[in-house]
């Protein structure tokens, strides 16, 4: 019987350890799902508040998944085109089915300070499509005004198949306008995770785009971008980070949301390779209509303009 | 009793189930996400070599026997690379830097030239230095001097800067590697060296054979890299969102997955790649001897040899390198740079990268040429005013390659191509010039041939 009385007492006493050891077990789990990632992003803002860098309050996302899209440019139609050429304020001409060219009969005004929304809805009857534009900006030193095309209800960045420029005069008026527009949207591969906004400041950071006592301004907005635009470009979704703010030499950042690899765009630099294109592409059609004709005539004043501020 | 035997049970369940929960206690290791590593793809192979070294992949351009005003060479290239890789092996000791102005030649020695500038740091991983601590200056070379002290029986190593202000000396102390070496310079029979001649209107000496040189022309069947499959896989951080362009205009195709490209030309004989992401960025602290390892084992990552490559140039400014085809040993040429496979490194990244996309398979042999003798190509360049020896940095044999493109343009053969029976390329020999950085053939009208023919 002795025997049996020790194997009860075994019995309890490896019930109290199996108990112990699973509590231990579970607890080590939890710790490392959240503990580590917690760890780390708490490293990296402390590195951040170390160097005096501000950023804004980030939300933590739900982890999303989604794909590489690829788009093609949009061919336009004759149906496509009629509202801006039953525009009677506005001289049209469209180059190859996809760029389009307009002169405004009567040079719209816009104040120094106008919002964005404001600018949109001003200049939304001389576009197609307007809803699917959204407004980027007013480069000062081209005096141009740049809206990016939306896809999935996300900005296009800087590309040259899906943006609209409205080109001012030195009163501020728009005298003409360009457009492109991108067409059909199809997802390229599996869909993929996306890394969180704070993972993107710390891709810049780590590149050394983002120094001490800089300030990350507004959101980190997710939106798509194509390093490389040659081809039929693969766009992939990307986060957008403002350094500095807009008027004190800020800057702008591409961070794809599935590399996670940083780089830096250029405002001018694509506005002007931009309207470089445009006028090559004008300059080989030999088109001597009146609207091509004046449109040839502002960007040659914007390269005279530009090469002597250059000098 | 019955009850006895459950309870046994339980307490076994019970060890168990303890010893399980203490083992994956100890075990347990979370995984943490990473973001941004490439898998790596150690399973591709474009079908060439994976094993070079910079000790195989650097190859002297020219070995040359000074004995007093005369100047030899070898008859056969592949000699001259036997000889090489047997002073590879030889144990240089005592090696020491001195500053200087220029040096004066011996009377009798071997002077070993590169086909590019390199760094001392490299001299390491090309030769045996005895003592592997031995802290390497900061100045490049492109020329090793092999000199005799024939007392001890020692042969001196000389290595001049590039600028001419910096020398290092070692010494080979092994009697046989100085009987081995001693004995070319008493050579009865002309099989083995030729002499050379020496242009001195020239920066630096330029050594070319004196008599006429007769080489076979060679037309080599070639096969195409599976390029769609296999360079995306080893290129592309994610194959699958790659997206494909084909131009019907020039015939190219362009691949791109929106941070790098590829294009690849119209008939698929050569490839382009780039990864501007690197290019972006800010500081960069990579040396010449970086960017050659790096460079070396990214291509043998995927069997990327795919002929016979050496080091034609390496520069730590362009941070690029450049390896050129040989074929029997002679470099070939072509302006359409079909024989050179060129990568730009930045901050230890592949920022370009540009092949060739063929391999040569089987000679099916070709007529022999004679060359123009070097005493009369010197007189030629000389007279002719097209030419200004002044500039022209080196001169060598080579062949010029020429790549016939297939006349069918289907698209269906090109993909079906690699085992089309009737790609040939031709292997012409020549005489080249490296002049503003560029190699070029001489033209020799048949004028001139004849003229100096005789």
């Amino acid at each position: 019987m002795q025997w049996g009385h020790i194997k009860t007492l075994f019995i309890l006493s490896f019930l109290i350890l199996d108990i112990y050891l699973l509590v231990q077990f579970v607890q080590k789990q939890e710790e490392a799902d959240n503990g580590i990632l917690a760890n780390r992003e708490l490293s990296f803002e402390d590195q951040l508040k170390a160097e005096n860098i501000t950023i804004p309050k980030l939300e933590t996302r739900e982890i999303e998944k989604e794909p590489y899209i690829s788009v093609s440019q949009r061919i336009l139609t004759k149906e496509d085109l009629q509202p801006l050429m039953a525009n009677k304020g506005l001289h049209t001409e469209v180059i190859d089915n996809y760029f389009i060219v307009s002169q405004l009969e009567d040079p719209l005004p816009i104040e120094q300070d106008t919002s964005g929304e404001k600018i949109s809805e001003i200049v939304k009857s001389y576009l197609l499509f307007p809803e699917q534009y959204t407004y980027w900006g007013w480069n000062k030193d081209l005096n141009v005004l740049i809206f990016f095309q939306k896809i999935n209800d996300r900005p296009v960045y800087f590309n040259q198949n899906g943006l609209v420029l409205a080109f001012l005069n030195e009163s501020n008026e728009i005298t003409h306008l360009t457009q492109t527009l991108l067409g059909e949207v199809a997802p390229q591969g599996e869909l993929q995770t996306l890394i969180q906004p704070i993972r993107s400041i710390e891709a810049l950071y780590n590149r050394g785009y983002l120094n001490a006592d800089e300030k990350v301004t507004g959101d980190v907005v997710l939106g798509y971008y194509a390093r490389l635009t040659e081809g039929n470009p693969v766009f992939a979704p990307t986060w957008k980070v403002s350094v500095n703010g807009e008027n004190n030499g800020g800057r702008n950042y591409f961070v794809n949301a599935i590399e996670g690899l940083a780089s830096p765009g250029n405002e001018i630099d694509f506005l002007i390779s931009t309207i470089d294109s445009d006028e090559k592409k004008i300059i080989t059609l030999n088109n001597d209509s009146e609207v091509i004709q004046s449109f040839l005539d502002v960007i040659n004043k914007l390269e005279i303009d530009n090469r002597s501020v250059a000098e | 009793m019955k009850m006895e035997t459950a309870k046994s049970f339980i307490l076994i369940v019970l060890i168990g189930i303890s010893l399980l929960l203490t083992f994956g206690l100890w075990s347990y290791q979370p995984d943490i996400p990473s973001v941004s590593d490439k898998p790596v793809n150690e399973a591709v192979d474009i079908g060439g070599k994976d094993n070079e070294e910079k000790r195989t992949v650097i190859e002297p351009r020219e070995v040359v026997f000074h004995i007093g005003d005369h100047h030899y060479g070898f008859v056969d290239p592949l000699k001259r690379e036997a000889l090489y890789e047997q002073m590879q092996t030889w144990p240089i000791s005592n090696l020491e830097t001195r500053l200087v102005s220029g040096r004066t030649p011996n009377e009798n020695e071997v002077e070993v030239i590169f086909p590019s500038e390199l760094p001392m740091e490299i001299l390491k991983s090309i030769m045996k230095i005895t003592d592997v601590n031995v802290a390497m200056p900061n100045w490049s070379f492109d020329r090793m001097y092999f000199a005799f002290h024939p007392d001890n029986k020692s042969i001196q190593i000389e290595i001049l800067s590039i600028d001419g202000r910096n020398e290092a000396t070692a010494v080979i102390n092994e009697s046989s590697y100085y009987d081995k070496l001693w004995s070319y310079f008493q050579l009865e029979d002309d099989s083995l060296l030729k002499e050379y001649l020496s242009l001195d209107q020239t920066a630096k000496p330029i050594y070319i054979p004196m008599d006429a040189e007769n080489i076979r022309k060679q037309s080599i069947t070639y096969s195409l890299i599976d390029v769609p499959n296999q360079l995306i896989e080893v290129l592309f951080q994610d194959p699958s969102i790659v997206s494909r362009t084909y131009s019907s205009e020039t015939g190219d195709t362009y691949y791109t997955d929106s941070q790098r490209g590829m294009h690849v030309y119209g008939n698929s004989e050569r490839m382009e790649f780039v990864n501007p992401y690197s290019e972006d960025s800010i500081e960069d602290d990579q040396t010449a001897a970086d960017i050659l390892t790096n460079s070396i084992a990214d291509i043998n990552s995927h069997f990327g040899w795919t002929d016979e490559y050496y080091l034609m140039d390496i520069n730590a400014k362009e941070n690029s390198v450049r390896y050129q085809m040989y074929y029997g040993e002679y470099p070939i040429y072509n302006a359409f740079n079909l024989s050179y496979i060129d990568q730009k490194w930045i901050n230890q990244r592949l920022s370009e990268y540009s092949r060739p996309l063929f391999q040569l398979n089987n000679p099916l042999g070709g007529s022999t040429v004679e060359l123009m003798s070097g005493q009369n190509l010197v007189a030629y360049l000389t007279n002719n005013r097209n030419y200004n020896l002044e500039n022209i940095q080196d001169i060598r044999v080579g062949y010029r390659l020429v790549y016939y493109y297939d006349d069918d343009e289907s698209d269906e053969s090109r993909t079906s191509g690699s085992n089309a029976k009737d790609r040939v390329i031709e292997l012409i020999p020549g005489w080249f010039k490296l002049e503003n950085g560029e190699w070029n053939e001489i033209n020799l009208t048949e004028d001139q041939l004849l003229k100096g023919g005789d």
